[in-house]
């Protein structure tokens, strides 16, 4: 199995510039059923249902059990204004380009590919009516969906999709590497679509149903940016304003519309409203029907609210505190020790997310078969901490700088924490609150950074978590830290598709990110926040919380 | 102001008009209300930064994540903030960050601004022009946002904040001194120097200069309550004083997310940054009035 | 000097300032840390792909020939294309200035309703309780930074007596009604703010008008007291109260930054911060240009002011 999202959100208070995927255990499976490989429904029903019981579980407390009941099967009235407080700004609008959670969340409803992923896990045709995959599974064959429209009124037709798929291909988008398992692109006739691929390589079909492979038409996938989307989903880009509103309306005009499914909600207006307190505030007074990011300090406001509905989703990201492993005093691994033991992670945790998180010591999904159970993260104990710091020849401590985003208060909160903590042993790590572009530019792209927190978004794909931020060739390293053994581990694990094979291999590479201390010191599985009023009707969210689809919503009033 | 021989015989020694001079300013000081009200908040405030590790009850570092967010109680008159630290000791320490910022941003202004003032007021000319426009334009741009601006450069750090707003205001401080040393160039002890045949860089900095003093004192100790004011804006931004340190605004900014549970996070900072505010309003306000006869005349 | 010439070299004077201005917005900008492209096409971009949009956004190019380009599109009212958004500079500001502006207008009118009427009641009752209150309440105003009123105002008026938004912005010609709510608790904020000082003004110019001989004249003549303070009096305090009053405005546009991040007012202010976090420098550059010219125009309009009512002032004078 190979990478399959571009997973890195970060949490609830701004995701820009992240990436992310709609995809977790769901495509992980979908991919693994559609390429012949072990079906893994057991334990994937497994970890699913985790993420149901906390949602239900926290629902439950909300007191508005009924309404998480409603499902898009069982109809809703049409029409009305959904008005949004959103969290964090939408940033661009090329779905092909952009990497924030924030556009994702109004681009899923505005554009469509040519699979989908489907409720139970699997993927399946979405703009294509069905689609054929050769014995050696090298080549896919689409026959696509007819009477199909683009916003712009316009059919969509093979050229339309060969067109975006070789927009991505030939130029330098986020799925551009995926390509490299692609010997050719084919529209042999107006509804047929075909990928050959040069050897089996399952992740292809799963990133077919990312964003990052929407579908646009011909015209627009000549550009080099998009700046007005026109898709083939159930709303219609409108306006927006930027760092102050964007909306959307139904597509009058869409293809899978019914009655069950919707879209049933006229206009969609997210207002942006990055205050976490804030939204809260402006959506407790009645401003809003839906808000997103939460604040975890909030949630026990919202749940006593009368009248609304609170929905939780866990796990939704993963925080992590970022060493450099390259440059001093964490080019020594007793000092990343020394610094481990001083940290409480279970009081970090807390801190910031007031229970609603929870620690790991492994960068796996929590619930996933790709956690090593044996390993636990490591206690806080300063008299180990002092030995590990004797060894690395630091014995009064050391100063580093430590580098957060400060648009994410409950990181914020950790370092202030694990700060104070670090200091009991002479560890000085320096708070340096830095925005988001300094974050890329600083700590990401130059790796001009001692220490720093970031996150990336929960993905049943082990190799998301273990290939991509932790191999010097995954597409977000930049913690700096090799390890000849981890890299020849994750190497292999890419190639297996036996899941318990797969899982032992993922098992020892945690072992050897928790013995040497990674680069990555994990602190906290996170979750999806969201707060509605009682009259917003359907699921909220994508399954994996990552993103937001209006399709099946409705308003009751 | 001075007369010719007093500047024959150097500028170290007092002379008996000096002597009555400060003797007068001395009376007329203790005599203004406002003047002493506010020398006497600005001296308590000084007087809190300097034994505020004796003040502080609690380490203002120590979280205590069970007591957190706790109402004000005889263990902890202010309140806890979210890590359970004990706000009294924190805002006992933040005075600390204040006058640091405030003092050490304006000593920077008068020491930059006086020298280009006084340059510019006693040379006259193209070099006044040239120097009194950029510093117009450099007061054109509203100063959180220029030292906004600065901050994203120079790096979110405190002694880059004071950096920063002692850019910001020493063209106020330039244009204050300016004037003084203009109305001085044309004082006798001045041309009497000329006439001595002093040469010009003597006759600034030992003449013209402490002459200058009254209304760039007055001027500074208002600006340093501005640069308290920013210091805060600046902070509640996240581009001030990094966490953890009790800098004032930025409890102010961690407040913000707790005004409904838990007011006091962000009152009693704000309390602080209100006193400090005031002190050196007042005591700017009073020295105006006590060293400025026109200003007296009117009040 | 005539009131002409003067007006003349205040307007030389300008012209020289807005170079200086022109060459700190863009000293300023130009030194900013963070690679513009790498914020544009994200940390996935490949080294050509950076390069090339280097080259194509000149950003490469030597600081001199970026100015002069910078210059001449401004004369030409061309401020550049906004690296983030894609959107013309120009286009951004002139989307957000009216709604500054409607708020600082409003902020100023909100203070003089306030510190007027306050500064002549002061002056009258010179150094008795009301003076002393009133000098408290605008002492009050000036202590806490103009973000802390907004947040003061949101809790007591929209949070705990639930009378207005916390925040937002709404067009008026949209929804005038819930855009005149949604602009009380800002303009209140931050004209609360602005009291202290026009208070001020207003007391001391009446009190010093009411020390001159007319007025004794009026008083000896038997007029009330009302009427000599209306009628008589204010008239002439007014006119240096005007001037501040239009300084004001200026330092009330400066206040905005803070202010509207602390009530998202999509105004120039957040656009200006927004700019300022993500790097734009072309943006950085238009807002913080725009906004001293704002400064320079509103206090070029104070000094004008000032001069023309005035007969006392020395043309000539400088400063």
């Amino acid at each position: 199995m190979q990478e399959n999202g571009k997973g890195s959100d970060s949490s609830d208070s701004t995701g820009d510039g992240t990436r992310r995927s709609r995809f977790d255990r769901r495509t992980f499976l979908g991919a693994a059923a559609t390429t012949g490989a072990v079906a893994l429904a057991g334990c994937t029903g497994g970890g699913s249902d985790d993420g149901t019981t906390e949602d239900s579980g926290s629902t439950d407390e909300g007191g508005d059990t009924e309404n998480t009941d409603t499902t898009a099967a069982s109809g809703g009235k049409q029409g009305g204004t959904l008005q949004w407080g959103g969290a964090v700004p939408v940033q661009g609008l090329d779905p092909h380009i952009d990497t924030s959670a924030a556009s994702k969340r109004v681009l899923e409803n505005i554009y469509e590919e040519v699979v989908a992923l489907q409720d139970d896990y699997s993927i399946q045709p979405h703009l294509a009516e069905s689609m054929e995959q050769s014995d050696d599974n090298t080549l896919l064959t689409f026959n696509l969906r007819q009477g199909v429209t683009f916003h712009n009124g316009k059919e969509m037709t093979s050229e339309d999709v060969l067109a975006s798929y070789e927009r991505v291909q030939n130029g330098d988008y986020l799925a551009t590497g995926f390509f490299d398992y692609v010997e050719e692109l084919r529209a042999p006739d107006d509804y047929t679509f075909e990928v050959q691929l040069t050897e089996p390589f399952a992740p292809f079909l799963a990133k077919m149903a990312t964003a990052e492979l929407s579908v646009m038409p011909a015209e627009n996938a000549e550009k080099d940016m998009v700046e007005e989307p026109i898709g083939t989903g159930p709303y219609v880009f409108e306006s927006r304003e930027i760092e102050t509103s964007f909306t959307m309306s139904r597509n009058e005009d869409y293809w899978g519309a019914s009655d069950e499914d919707g879209p049933f909600i006229d206009t969609i207006v997210k207002s942006e409203v990055p205050d976490p307190s804030v939204r809260l505030q402006s959506f407790l007074a009645g401003e809003y029907d839906f808000i997103n990011g939460i604040a975890p300090k909030d949630v026990s406001r919202v749940e006593q609210a009368p009248d609304v509905r609170f929905e939780k989703q866990f796990p939704k990201s993963l925080v992590y505190l970022g060493l450099n492993c390259d440059v001093a005093p964490f080019d020594n691994k007793d000092a990343r020790l020394a610094l481990d033991y001083t940290i409480d992670k279970e009081k970090v945790a807390e801190a910031a997310l007031y229970g609603t998180g929870q620690t790991t010591a492994s960068p796996a999904t929590p619930g996933s078969p790709w956690v090593n159970p044996d390993i636990e993260p490591r206690p806080r104990d300063l008299d180990k901490a002092q030995e590990h710091l004797d060894a690395a020849g630091m014995s009064d401590g050391f100063t580093a700088t430590f580098k957060i985003p400060q648009s994410y208060p409950t990181q914020v909160q950790a370092a202030e924490v694990i700060a104070a903590d670090a200091a009991e042993v002479g560890i000085n790590l320096e708070i340096q609150q830095i925005t988001w572009s300094t974050w890329l530019s600083d700590v990401y792209s130059n790796r001009d950074f001692q220490a720093t927190t970031s996150s990336y978004l929960a993905l049943w794909y082990p190799d998301v978590s273990f290939y991509k931020f932790l191999h010097p060739n995954g597409a977000f390293f930049f913690t700096n830290w090799v390890n000849e053994d981890y890299n020849a581990l994750v190497e292999e694990a890419r190639t297996i598709y036996d899941e318990q094979e797969r899982a032992d291999l993922y098992h020892q590479a945690t072992e050897i990110l928790h013995e040497e201390r990674a680069g990555h010191l994990f602190l906290w599985w996170q979750p999806s926040l969201y707060g509605a009023a009682s009259q917003y009707k359907g699921d909220i969210g994508a399954p994996d919380g990552s993103t937001l689809q209006f399709g099946d919503n409705w308003l009751d009033r | 102001m001075a007369t010719e021989q007093e500047t024959e015989r150097g500028r170290f020694t007092i002379t008996q008009s000096q002597r009555d001079r400060i003797a007068r300013f001395v009376r007329k000081f203790r005599s203004n209300t406002k003047a002493m009200l506010g020398f006497s908040i600005v001296v308590l405030l000084v007087l809190v930064a300097i034994f505020a590790p004796i003040i502080a009850p609690y380490p203002i570092d120590a979280t205590n994540i069970e007591d957190r967010s706790q109402a004000p109680s005889v263990e902890h008159p202010f309140g806890t903030d979210d890590l359970g630290r004990d706000i009294f000791s924190r805002v006992v320490m933040g005075s600390r960050i204040s006058l640091y910022v405030g003092f050490g941003a304006i000593s920077g202004a008068l020491a930059v601004g006086a020298v280009v003032g006084v340059v510019a007021g006693y040379a006259g000319g193209l070099t006044d022009e040239i120097l009194m426009r950029v510093m117009d334009a450099a007061m054109a741009f509203p100063p959180v946002l220029l030292a906004l601006t600065l901050l994203v450069v120079l790096g979110p750090e405190l002694s880059n904040v004071v950096i920063a707003l002692a850019f910001v205001y020493t063209p106020y401080i330039a244009r204050v001194s300016r004037s003084a040393a203009l109305a001085e160039r044309n004082e006798a002890y001045v041309e009497a120097a000329v006439a001595r045949g002093e040469s010009d860089s003597r006759i600034v900095f030992s003449e013209v200069f402490p002459n200058c003093m009254a209304p760039m004192l007055v001027q500074g100790s208002l600006n340093v309550s501005f640069a308290i004011l920013a210091e805060a804006s600046l902070s509640f931004l996240g581009l001030g004083a990094q966490p953890p340190r009790p800098s004032w605004g930025l409890m102010i900014n961690t407040g913000r997310g707790f005004m409904e549970t838990a007011p006091w996070m962000l009152l009693f900072p704000a309390l602080a940054i209100g006193i400090a505010v005031v002190g050196f309003n007042m005591l700017g306000d009073g020295l105006r009035d006590v060293l400025d006869p026109k200003v007296e005349a009117i009040e | 000097m005539s009131m002409y010439n003067y007006v003349f070299r205040r307007v030389g004077f300008m012209a020289v300032t807005l170079f200086f201005v022109t060459l700190i917005a863009f000293a300023v900008t130009n030194i900013l840390p963070g690679d513009v492209a790498l914020l544009i096409l994200g940390p996935n971009a490949t080294e050509q792909s950076l390069e090339a949009l280097q080259t194509q956004l000149g950003l490469n190019r030597p600081l001199y020939v970026q100015y002069i380009d910078w210059v001449v599109g401004l004369l030409q009212g061309n401020m550049g294309e906004s690296l983030r958004f894609g959107e013309p500079v120009a286009q951004l500001i002139a989307e957000r200035l009216p709604r500054s502006m409607m708020l600082a207008v409003a902020a100023t009118l909100v203070a003089v309703v306030l510190s007027v009427p306050l500064g002549v009641y002061a002056a009258v009752n010179q150094n008795e309780a009301p003076d002393v209150s009133a000098s408290m309440f605008a002492f009050v105003g000036i202590s806490m930074p103009i973000f802390l009123w907004g947040l003061v105002f949101i809790l007591v008026f929209a949070v705990w007596l639930n009378l207005f938004p916390t925040g937002g912005y709404v067009s008026p010609s949209e929804d005038l009604v819930g855009s005149l709510t949604r602009l009380v608790l800002p303009a209140g904020a931050m004209g609360f703010a602005l009291t202290a000082y026009i208070m001020r003004m207003t007391r001391s110019s009446m009190l010093e008008v009411l020390s001159e001989e007319y007025i004794n004249l009026a008083r000896a003549k038997g007029m009330s007291q009302r009427v000599i303070v209306l009628r008589h009096a204010l008239k002439n305090a007014i006119i240096p109260v005007i001037t501040v009053i239009a300084f004001q405005f200026s330092y009330a546009f400066g206040g905005v930054v803070v202010l509207e991040e602390v009530f998202f007012w999509p105004g120039i202010g957040r656009l200006t911060l927004t700019a300022i976090q993500s790097r734009d420098i072309p943006l950085i550059q238009g807002c913080i240009l725009v906004v001293a010219l704002i400064y320079m125009f509103s206090n070029f309009a104070a000094d004008l002011l000032y001069a023309y009512f005035d007969p006392r002032i020395r043309y000539g004078g400088d400063d």
